[in-house]
């Protein structure tokens, strides 16, 4: 990176901030809280969501989408969640913009154009998709569900940083049903096994697994599984939740299934996230003073080859030599990039890596 | 070095790395994990040291939000391997069966 670095000492909120904007992962947007994910920061959490997918569908789930708005009826089923989540609602309250004839040139929201029922912008999924699953479950045999979402969410956060607490954010959220108690259990503890096998064995950072106290807990779990990783300035970071929902959703939603036996039985539920916000956890646990330290397997860019020579012949020699190494290991599946630009220096591409 | 010498040494070179910055995080944490076993040292260690706190809970959410509001310190987890073990809550003192961990956090 070019200009000094503040250093993680001297203000590690300053420090973290840097790090992103300088090394072009992210930056805030027009709207507050909101922040803009540049290619590079992209890149990195295409990395992750390719290997988390691949880790869910080892693990038997598929995806699918739910809608962005839930009307605001639905979201008051579930009483816990709704209350837990009211606060940080972002609300829809009308479908059409018209011109404004006070304001030539500006738009104003057309007061016929009220929706009837207020749309709540999704924090969490859980109240769209149990109204689904009410109508996909009639029986043992639609059960076990086992779905997950990559999408975004809207949580309209007071406090916000970089990646770690956005008003918007990607995620995936994983929403199973299950005939038994013992089954969503399982699914629960194992959800959480799967993020601290991602984030120890991709992200390179150890986590602490263990379950939430009563008071936090997700609004609406019977229990929350947890996996915590500490930040170089001695601060924890919740890295990702595994609920075990019991039967609240069901209840809310009145979701039933007949058992085998002939009975009738609330489903059992669990739901499981991570965010963007690991993007940040993998920036504060690994970088330094000198910047941004990416631990290979989620690094867009594994390998740089900046060639040194003096003359068109070097160049084109060594370019060749390059060439050969770079496919040898891009068979590999190494990342690998040829800095060839000839407009800049050897001393600048090592400033920029 | 001779062109597949290279490609081997990046590649090792490479899970080295992976290895190396798991190590250098988990080294981080072991120093950042503190027992304490009465409320000064838990200030003392929350406000100095930082890091996770491992001390006995009274299992009361009153504990609980009494010690947030005064060193800003949360339960982050009850671990999951942590051991059963008796003592007394490093606020209230009244019984608890195991420690949880605490932390200031983001």
């Amino acid at each position: 990176m070019g200009a000094k670095l503040t250093s993680r000492e001297k203000d590690y909120s300053k420090w973290y901030n840097e790090i992103v904007v300088n090394a072009d992962l992210a930056e805030n947007s027009a709207v507050r809280g909101c922040m803009i994910i540049k290619p590079y920061g992209y890149a990195i959490w295409e990395k992750m969501q390719a290997e988390l997918d691949k880790m869910f569908k080892a693990t038997g789930h598929e995806n699918a989408y739910f809608p962005l708005f839930v009307p605001k009826s639905l979201f008051e089923a579930e009483e816990k969640n709704a209350e837990g989540f009211a606060k940080e609602c972002a609300v829809v309250t009308h479908y059409r913009l018209q011109n404004d004839d006070d304001n030539p040139g500006k738009l104003k929201v057309d007061p016929k154009a009220k929706l009837e029922e207020e749309l709540v912008v999704r924090p969490t999924s859980e109240a769209v998709i149990w109204n689904t699953y009410k109508s996909w479950i009639q029986s043992y045999r639609d059960l076990p569900i086992l779905i997950n979402q990559w999408a975004n969410v809207v949580r309209w956060e007071m406090r916000t940083r970089l990646f770690l607490r956005t008003a918007e954010f990607l995620w995936q959220e994983g929403h199973t049903a299950h005939a038994t108690k013992n089954e969503a259990l399982e699914e629960t503890v194992l959800m959480n096994q799967v993020y601290a096998d991602f984030l120890e064995n991709y992200m390179a950072i150890p986590v602490i697994q263990g379950t939430k106290t009563a008071s936090e807990r997700f609004a609406g779990a019977e229990e929350t599984y947890c996996i915590e990783a500490l930040m170089q300035d001695g601060k924890a970071l919740q890295a990702g939740t595994s609920h075990f929902l019991g039967q609240n959703f069901a209840k809310a939603f009145d979701v039933k299934y007949a058992t085998a036996e002939g009975g009738l039985e609330y489903v059992w539920a669990t739901s499981w996230g991570v965010s963007t916000r690991l993007i940040g956890a993998l920036i504060m646990t690994h970088s330094d003073d000198n910047g941004l330290v990416l631990p290979p397997n989620l690094a867009p860019i594994q390998v740089v080859f900046v060639p040194i020579y003096r003359g068109e012949e070097q160049q084109a020699k060594i370019a060749e030599l390059i060439e050969g190494m770079k496919a040898e290991l891009e068979q590999m599946g190494v990342r690998v990039k040829f800095d060839n630009r000839d407009k800049f220096k050897p001393g600048f591409k090592f400033n920029e890596y | 070095m001779d062109q597949n010498k290279l490609v081997d040494f990046i590649t090792n070179q490479l899970d080295m790395i992976q290895g190396d910055l798991f190590q250098k995080a988990v080294d981080f944490r072991k120093n950042h994990i503190t027992e304490v076993n009465d409320f000064d040292e838990f200030k003392a260690v929350i406000e100095g040291k930082g890091g996770f706190v491992s001390a006995h809970w009274d299992g009361t959410a009153e504990t609980e939000e009494a010690i947030k509001k005064i060193t800003k310190a949360t339960i982050r987890c009850i671990p999951l391997e942590a051991k059963e073990e008796a003592g007394e809550c490093v606020y209230s003192g009244n019984p608890s069966t195991q420690r949880v961990l605490f932390a200031k956090a983001y």
